[in-house]
């Protein structure tokens, strides 16, 4: 079976355009979202790659936000249930917490490319 | 007719009568071929009125149209495996495309470079095995006379 040259051409375009694919649909995941809190009718920003202590304050009282090791959760909340505590830290874009009875909402923003949870072929 | 767990491969050997016929038939003949395959597969498959329909003609088109513009350009410096990959090339990257626009959105690209790979691969095979039968067959060289 002998390949001939532009044989060999096709199948070199077709690696860089695969390549040219894996770098711009794999690459530039990990850059640092940011954290969006929103609560009585105020926005606020956050980079996840900073380690803060917030107090935001909602109807209820104040609701601690942490953000530790680039991650973000509710450390307390004056809600009765306590549901936000006991929600996982968020760290990918799309992912949220929030505390209804006190209205507050915590998200992260991350890149404009879409974050998928599972790939299966 | 061969096993639904691997729906991409099915695709692949219809390719093959293209591949064949690519040096055989005049371009509006194999055009034609080309629009037989796909409504063929869409009737058998029972997928003429939806989205499958759509991916299928814009691929089949899009590798048809390339692996004639290839095969007519580069003539005898350029073997069907390198006409059968750069045609992969074509229908899987258009496809792509059309998913990225009509489907998933962003989330198309994720799937383009093993999509990809996996059709240069079995591409590369088709063609292959294309020249070997087309250098062999005593079929062809009779269909080559009929023409």
């Amino acid at each position: 079976m002998k390949l001939r040259l532009f044989d060999y051409l096709a199948i070199a375009v077709s690696l860089l355009v695969i390549s040219g694919f894996s770098v711009y649909a794999y690459a530039g995941r990990n850059k640092s979202g940011d954290v969006v809190i929103e609560a009585s009718g105020a926005q606020w920003i956050y980079p996840l790659n900073v380690d803060r202590t917030e107090a935001v304050k909602g109807p209820m009282g104040d609701t601690i936000v942490v953000i530790r090791e680039g991650k973000a959760f509710v450390e307390d909340s004056p809600c009765p249930d306590k549901l936000c505590v006991h929600m996982p830290a968020i760290s990918q874009a799309g992912q949220w917490i929030a505390c209804l009875p006190n209205r507050v909402f915590v998200r992260v923003k991350g890149n404009n490319r879409q974050q998928v949870d599972e790939i299966s072929y | 007719m061969i096993p639904k767990p691997i729906p991409f491969l099915r695709v692949g050997i219809a390719n093959l009568p293209i591949l064949l016929s690519l040096d055989l038939l005049p371009a509006p003949l194999l055009l034609l071929v080309v629009l037989l395959k796909v409504l063929g597969q869409g009737l058998i498959g029972g997928t003429l009125f939806s989205y499958v329909f759509l991916f299928s003609a814009v691929g089949s088109f899009a590798s048809g149209l390339s692996m004639l513009l290839f095969r007519r350009l580069f003539g005898s410096r350029i073997s069907l495996v390198g006409v059968g990959v750069l045609g992969a090339l074509f229908s899987n990257t258009a496809q792509i495309v059309l998913a990225r626009l009509l489907i998933f959105g962003e989330g198309a690209w994720l799937i383009a470079p093993p999509f990809l790979a996996l059709g240069t691969v079995t591409a590369a095979l088709l063609g292959a095995f294309a020249d070997r039968f087309a250098a062999r067959s005593q079929w062809l060289v009779s269909a080559r006379e009929i023409g």
